[in-house]
């Protein structure tokens, strides 16, 4: 591979990464708010949770860079307090994989949380388990399926993260430049077809060995469970 | 059944009526023009619907970005290049055999926000990575844009871009660079003069000295050997006195300067 893939390649991993591991717990969060809470105002937040899902993904870059830019509400903030710039930065990129994969994690979680006999829980409560009791060691792993579920498709989704990226962090050779953004920039390129095809095939590798990772971890957290 | 034919009928009459309309929908020349001669290809859209000739559908993107999907086979009946190059591609591509024209020159300008500015001129000899003190430097792509090209070309001449690496914005084409500066997230930015006045929020900082970079060259062409009259007619219109008025209101060198 040349330095320009590997470069590409190795960035993608730590954007899809760190992606994942900022929605994991926010994902979980909203998840469990939308399957078992009920509170004023549920409709509009399901609704603001999905809009990466339909909206185009360069409205959400722009809606980023206004709110998180250097000059944006938030932004200027972070930039003041902690001294950290997203825009121009693999952090930004990670922050727009995220939030345009979150929809994806919590609709995977939910349907696992949904999908949890209440009776057990309401079983160990009367055992004598506090609620976090309840949820560490009763919930939480009856729901491991739908979190990696729900894992692989963030980070699949991370991974493949195009106009949201380009929109809000630019296209920056080792600090934003992704796998897409490499290969949109070299179909740009003049007789740039030799490149793109490989950039092409590092892709869909990676995509398929993500599919086969899922499949391996959905089936062993599934006979995990049948063997107790 | 009686439920099904309606249905149908409403299908195939619908067809019909679409039809009709594209078919009585009045011809409008395609003109992919580079990303930085939006707003005067406005005013030449005005001109030439005042002057009866036909409106433009104007597609506006980077130069590089328009080419090659004119080489898969965009419907463009016109195309305006910010460099020679890439009209030299389409022309081989396409295998065309008549010659681009001159359309307009321009110049390569370092900006900053209006509300920063920078100090820096390029006859002092000072480092711009410097005096940028960490802060970004906004440019269209220049591994594929003619604007970053142009601009990497002069920073290389003039001995700049060394220092600059790692802190260069590349933007999909000119306007969106001028976008980052706009928004105060790149401390300056290389634009053509014509998108830095178009631009309130903006200041020019200093010129490209002459002879660092290729001469800013935009070529006009139009993508048949055997063009339509309309196509043709458009093509003499973009390169005649009243729109080298235009141009020039713009802040773009008609040809001949």
């Amino acid at each position: 591979m040349t330095p320009l893939e590997t470069e590409a390649l190795l960035l993608s991993l730590r954007v899809a990464g760190w992606s994942v591991l900022l929605n994991l717990p926010l994902g979980l969060a909203a998840a469990w708010a939308l399957a078992r809470l009920r509170f004023p105002g549920k409709f509009l937040f399901d609704g603001i949770v999905h809009l990466p899902l339909i909206v185009p993904p360069v409205v959400i870059g722009y809606l980023l860079l206004v709110g998180l830019g250097r000059n944006g509400w938030i932004g200027s903030w972070l930039h003041d307090v902690f001294g950290l710039t997203l825009t121009f930065s693999w952090r930004g990129a990670a922050v727009a994989s995220a939030v345009m994969s979150f929809p994806l994690m919590v609709r995977a979680i939910r349907l696992s949380i949904e999908a949890v006999d209440r009776r057990l829980e309401q079983a160990a409560r009367t055992l004598g388990a506090s609620p976090p009791w309840v949820f560490a060691t009763v919930t939480l792993p009856l729901i491991v399926p739908g979190l990696i579920t729900g894992t692989i498709l963030a980070f699949a989704r991370s991974l493949g993260e195009f106009g949201a990226t380009i929109t809000f962090v630019s296209n920056i050779p080792g600090e934003t430049r992704t796998l897409p953004l490499a290969l949109y920039t070299l179909v740009q390129a003049p007789d740039g077809e030799a490149a793109a095809a490989r950039i092409v095939v590092i892709s869909v590798a990676l995509a398929l060995g993500a599919l086969i990772l899922s499949e391996f971890l959905a089936r062993k957290s599934r006979t995990g469970e049948e063997s107790e | 059944m009686p439920a099904r034919r309606l249905f149908f009928g409403v299908i195939v009459a619908s067809f019909a009526v679409a039809a009709g309309a594209v078919a009585a929908a009045p011809t409008r020349v395609s003109v992919y023009a580079a990303a930085s001669l939006t707003d005067v290809m406005r005013a030449i859209d005005a001109e030439a619907k005042a002057q009866g000739k036909p409106a433009c559908i104007c597609v506006h993107a980077a130069t590089s970005v328009l080419a090659r999907q004119i080489e898969r086979g965009a419907p463009a009946d016109i195309f305006i290049s910010a460099n020679p190059q890439w009209m030299a591609y389409v022309v081989h591509k396409l295998k065309l055999r008549q010659g681009p024209r001159l359309f307009a020159g321009n110049r390569l300008v370092l900006i900053a926000p209006a509300s920063q500015p920078l100090d820096f001129d390029f006859g002092s000899g000072r480092s711009l990575a410097k005096v940028l003190d960490g802060g970004w430097l906004a440019l269209a792509d220049p591994d594929h844009v003619p604007a970053g090209i142009y601009a990497m070309k002069g920073l290389q001449h003039l001995g700049q871009w060394e220092a600059l690496a790692g802190r260069v914005a590349r933007a999909q084409n000119v306007r969106a660079a001028l976008a980052l500066v706009t928004r105060k997230e790149a401390r300056a930015g290389v634009v053509y003069e014509s998108d830095a006045i178009s631009e309130k929020r903006v200041n020019m900082v200093d010129f490209f000295p002459e002879g660092s970079h290729p001469e800013v060259q935009y070529m006009a062409a139009a993508l048949n050997d055997t063009p339509s009259p309309q196509v043709a007619d458009y093509l003499d219109f973009l390169t005649s006195p009243p729109v080298a008025a235009m141009l020039s209101a713009h802040g773009l060198r008609p040809p001949g300067n």
